[in-house]
């Protein structure tokens, strides 16, 4: 043991008293960590062309419409592992209470319905489940003008509820969209409740409409896209990146998600002059681990992270450690130029951003959206030459 | 291979066993009580590398650094390598033997920001490295085997240049070394919380358990296996952790302070921050109005329920008691805010808190704090004094709008009035749940003073339509006495909440589904000059 405490010592030596005995130290300066120093990462840049600009129109960002109700049924089904087709909510309902449905149960009851009766189905099996009337959805429209001057729509996720996604899709025009093949396809960003179920509705105007899904799907969800009556091709995504077209990427994560669900897939665009723009669906990798996979994984110009829109989750882990709860100063290191949040950024977190005068894009709080810290439903975001659109 | 959190056809995919710690973390970490049952504290990834994470354990002030190293995969198996990091807290007396350089890295200002960072500075957390992990996955025969090995006790000669100096310091130990430390503390403490939740979310069961010792290296094996039930007396640093683990009460945070010093902008940062990990918040409000207003300004539809009547200092446990087991049994909350109203002294309810501890566990009083007005407010309030008597934390709220002299002025006022509080500074309530101090097993000096004895004026006013945001604060800034709070709903311009105190006032255009009120507060107020904003009552309150 040593004889006097070496911490004391040392203590007093950071203070200036015995800097001489520990000068030849000098191998332990350690400079201290710069927030401008980006990770030391060995970057392998995916050239995957550029595109003139993007467009995200918010169909609707309302998964549900009250959040006790929703944290309720999870509770009451046994937490957040419980695989999200037992829970009882529409349409995987058999009356038998929260927990106790199935998806062969609720789809024995629709199947003949679906796609073209979708108000029949959804009044069916409403009758049957727990909390029909909380269920929304999520779902988004992306525009991409592609150097050629041609633009390209896809849908973003399909929501929930059967009725509120019929409603929110007339009111955007998706579904004459879908109709007449102006949709070139539909891409789903993870299997949860509130980004996946509602597709029937987009199959009610389109049944052949290419679906991506990515890589980690369950059994469950292939069913439902056959049971749904889709009729075109469905493609798996699985590499971490994917160019879909020019200036089009899509990115894959393989982590768990909450209500048993894995894999997560968001969207890159390389906005020519711009730099990069990242949309996510709700972002459950976190936002740390998808800008930092971008910033690995992809070329675009100027080095520059443009923009962002979508749910900005900061990281699953992080629930501790009060230096570090901060959102905002993750993501200040990457220099965005225009944010849109959606509501699973939290409502106080897009303050927070506007407060710090991040570039925020407010919404418009209208058809049963909150708040306009948030693009709300019918809100849009534009990045390139369609910033001002 | 079955792995619970896969999906049946990506468990045998090599790209997804890569993953398999992280993923199996996060799974743990979406599953709370399990993840507390563990042990685990808090997990995050450091930010700009997908393969390092910092963790914290229950009963430990320490940091864990875990880095995984390049992998190898094969047909039959995949090897995953680990380096295991800890980071005493600068306080730990383990860093009295450690290598000096480690010592002084960790007296530094900047230590829990490069914990934060460790996989990138590698000449500092090589000070800290403990042990070494390796997961084996065996594909044909689904086994999962992890082996641990590390050093009993790390010895570490004094290097030529250094000898002379820590001799003349009296700093050598035993004569000659640098440093001297076992890991095995720590370490067995990672051990307890890592292998037992391999266990509960690999759904195998553990078989075999091994430790050898030689050359003063200690090699752990511990093997996973399915059709194997044979299980081994599990050694200490094998077993489950020792977590208290109780049956389920949601906590109760009371937050308290004065009219206007921002306990709603508070609960809405607390809420969100719940939400955002999963937790469930239910709010307990109590309202000095007739309409209850806050209702309306918190974030989102979270389960509100309003008492109906009174202040909790007065009619008060009750009907608390009666609306907490209401609330457990309807939202079955993680935890449930009791908002005291600006005029309720949280003395009073915590002298009574034993009725409640059967339906909650009393999480701790926090108590916000405007520090703009608190010089000219707390001499005339008694109540207020008392509020920040009960407080385990106070938040000094708007602290940056003062200079630092006002603010240690503040503090040092606060500090006679209650010197076991943690002192928090903060804007509009911005702090971190985790921050809050834990309620203290202590006597507080209970008071029966309730806001009747106050000299504090309540005007409830139904304000007539024509009245506009204009005109309401042109009329606060004139008013003579002193203005401590005002709030309501106007319905000028299709809905206007307003929010005011002395120093600030604030609108927020929304339309309620309530009649238009306005409350407003303060000392010596004229009461014939608020009749232009409508029809005065002096509140019965």
């Amino acid at each position: 043991m040593a004889p006097i405490s070496r911490r004391d010592f040392v203590k007093g030596m950071a203070t200036g008293a015995g800097v001489g005995a520990f000068a030849c130290m000098g191998l332990y300066s350690y400079s201290p960590m710069s927030r401008n120093q980006l990770p030391l990462t060995s970057r392998n840049q995916r050239d995957f062309g550029s595109c003139q600009g993007v467009k995200v129109t918010c169909i609707s960002e309302t998964s549900w419409f009250d959040n006790s109700v929703l944290m309720k049924d999870i509770h009451d089904a046994g937490g957040l592992l419980v695989n999200q087709y037992d829970f009882n909510w529409p349409p995987f309902a058999n009356g038998k209470g929260i927990a106790k449905g199935s998806y062969a149960d609720g789809m024995a009851q629709i199947k003949h319905l679906l796609p073209d009766r979708i108000d029949d189905a959804w009044k069916l099996i409403a009758a049957n489940a727990v909390s029909p009337d909380n269920a929304g959805g999520f779902a988004a429209l992306v525009e991409v003008l592609d150097n050629d001057g041609v633009n390209h729509k896809y849908l973003l996720d399909a929501g929930w509820s059967y009725a509120w996604m019929d409603e929110c899709f007339q009111r955007e025009g998706i579904d004459k969209m879908l109709a007449n093949g102006e949709i070139e396809a539909l891409i789903f960003s993870h299997e949860h409740f509130d980004h996946f179920w509602g597709l029937p509705v987009a199959l009610k105007y389109r049944r052949d409409v290419p679906i991506y899904i990515p890589h980690g799907f369950y059994q469950e969800g292939f069913q439902y896209i056959k049971d749904a009556g889709h009729t075109g091709e469905l493609i798996e995504i699985k590499d971490e990146v994917t160019e879909f077209i020019p200036g089009m990427a899509l990115m894959h994560f393989g982590v768990p998600i909450i209500c048993r669900t894995y894999g997560e897939m968001s969207l890159a665009f390389n906005v020519a002059e711009k730099g990069l723009v990242i949309v996510s669906g709700c972002c459950h990798q976190g936002i740390i681990q998808l800008t930092d996979a971008a910033y690995r994984l992809l070329k675009y110009d100027n080095d520059q992270f443009h923009g962002l829109y979508g749910g900005l989750h900061i990281s699953p882990f992080d629930d501790w450690d009060p230096k570090y709860d901060d959102l905002v100063i993750s993501l200040r290191d990457w220099h965005f130029e225009r944010i849109g949040c959606n509501h699973c950024t939290g409502i106080m977190t897009a303050n927070k951003l506007i407060d710090r005068g991040y570039p925020v894009i407010k919404g418009t709080a209208r058809y049963r959206s909150k708040n306009t810290a948030y693009l709300g439903n019918g809100d849009n975001v534009g990045f390139g030459s369609y910033e001002n659109i | 291979m079955k792995i619970p959190f896969y999906p049946p056809h990506l468990s045998n995919d090599p790209d997804s066993l890569i993953d398999i710690f992280a993923n199996l973390m996060r799974h743990c970490f979406q599953d709370r009580n399990s993840k507390q049952q563990l042990g685990w504290q808090g997990f995050t990834q450091v930010n700009g590398t997908t393969q390092a994470w910092v963790c914290q354990l229950y009963n430990n002030d320490g940091l864990y650094g875990i880095k995984q190293l390049p992998t190898d995969v094969s047909a039959t198996a995949v090897n995953l390598h680990f380096e295991i990091y800890y980071f005493p807290d600068a306080n730990d007396d383990m860093l009295n033997n450690m290598p000096l350089a480690a010592t002084y890295v960790a007296m530094q200002e900047a230590y829990t920001l490069q914990i934060r960072q460790f996989s990138l500075l590698p000449e500092f957390s090589n000070l800290f490295h403990i042990a070494k992990l390796t997961l084996h996955l065996n594909r044909q025969t689904e086994a999962f085997n992890l082996t641990v090995n590390a050093t009993t006790m790390i010895r570490i000669d004094a290097s030529a240049e250094l000898q002379q100096n820590l001799q003349q310091a009296g700093l050598l130990i035993d004569g000659r070394y640098e440093a001297v430390y076992s890991p095995l503390v720590p370490l067995n403490q990672f051990c307890q919380s890592l292998i037992s939740t391999f266990t509960h979310y690999l759904q195998l069961p553990l078989s075999e358990i091994t430790e050898t010792n030689a050359n003063n290296q200690t090699y752990r094996q511990i093997s996973w296996r399915a059709n194997n039930n044979s299980r081994a007396p599990l050694p200490i640093w094998a077993s489950q952790p020792i977590t208290n683990h109780v049956p389920f009460k949601p906590s109760l945070l009371i937050v308290s302070g004065f009219l206007g010093a921002g306990k709603t902008s508070f609960i809405n940062e607390y809420i969100e921050f719940q939400n955002r990990v999963g937790l469930f918040v239910a709010v307990l409000q109590n309202e000095i109005g007739q309409q209850g207003l806050d209702q309306h300004l918190l974030v989102d539809e979270f389960a509100v329920l309003s008492l109906e009547e009174g202040c909790v200092c007065c009619s008060i446990t009750g009907s608390i008691e009666k609306a907490i087991a209401h609330i457990n049994q309807t939202f079955h909350p993680e935890y449930i805010v009791l908002e005291c109203s600006g005029v309720a002294n949280p003395l009073n309810l915590l002298a009574e808190q034993h009725t409640l501890q059967h339906v909650v566990n009393i999480a701790g009083v926090v108590t916000v704090v405007d520090v703009s007005t608190f010089e000219s407010l707390a001499p005339k309030s008694q109540l207020m004094r008392n509020q920040i008597a009960a407080a385990d934390t106070i938040l000094l709220n708007h602290a940056s709008a003062c200079n630092d002299s006002t603010l240690e002025l503040v503090k040092g006022h606060i500090g006679k009035l209650n010197g076991i509080a943690k002192l928090i500074s903060c804007d509009n309530g911005r702090v971190h749940p985790n921050d809050l101090q834990a309620i203290k097993t202590r006597f507080k000096h209970v008071s029966t003073a309730t806001h009747h004895d106050e000299r504090l004026q309540i005007f409830n006013i139904t304000p007539t339509p024509r009245l506009t945001a204009t005109i309401l604060q042109t009329c606060l800034a004139q008013l003579s006495g002193q203005l401590v709070r005002c709030k309501g709903y106007i319905t000028a311009d299709d809905g206007i909440i307003i929010q005011a105190t002395a120093t600030q006032f604030h609108i927020l255009n929304r339309r309620l589904d309530s009649p238009p009120f306005l409350m407003i507060a303060g000392y010596g107020l004229d009461a014939e000059a608020l009749t232009i904003l409508g029809t005065v009552a002096v509140s019965q309150h």
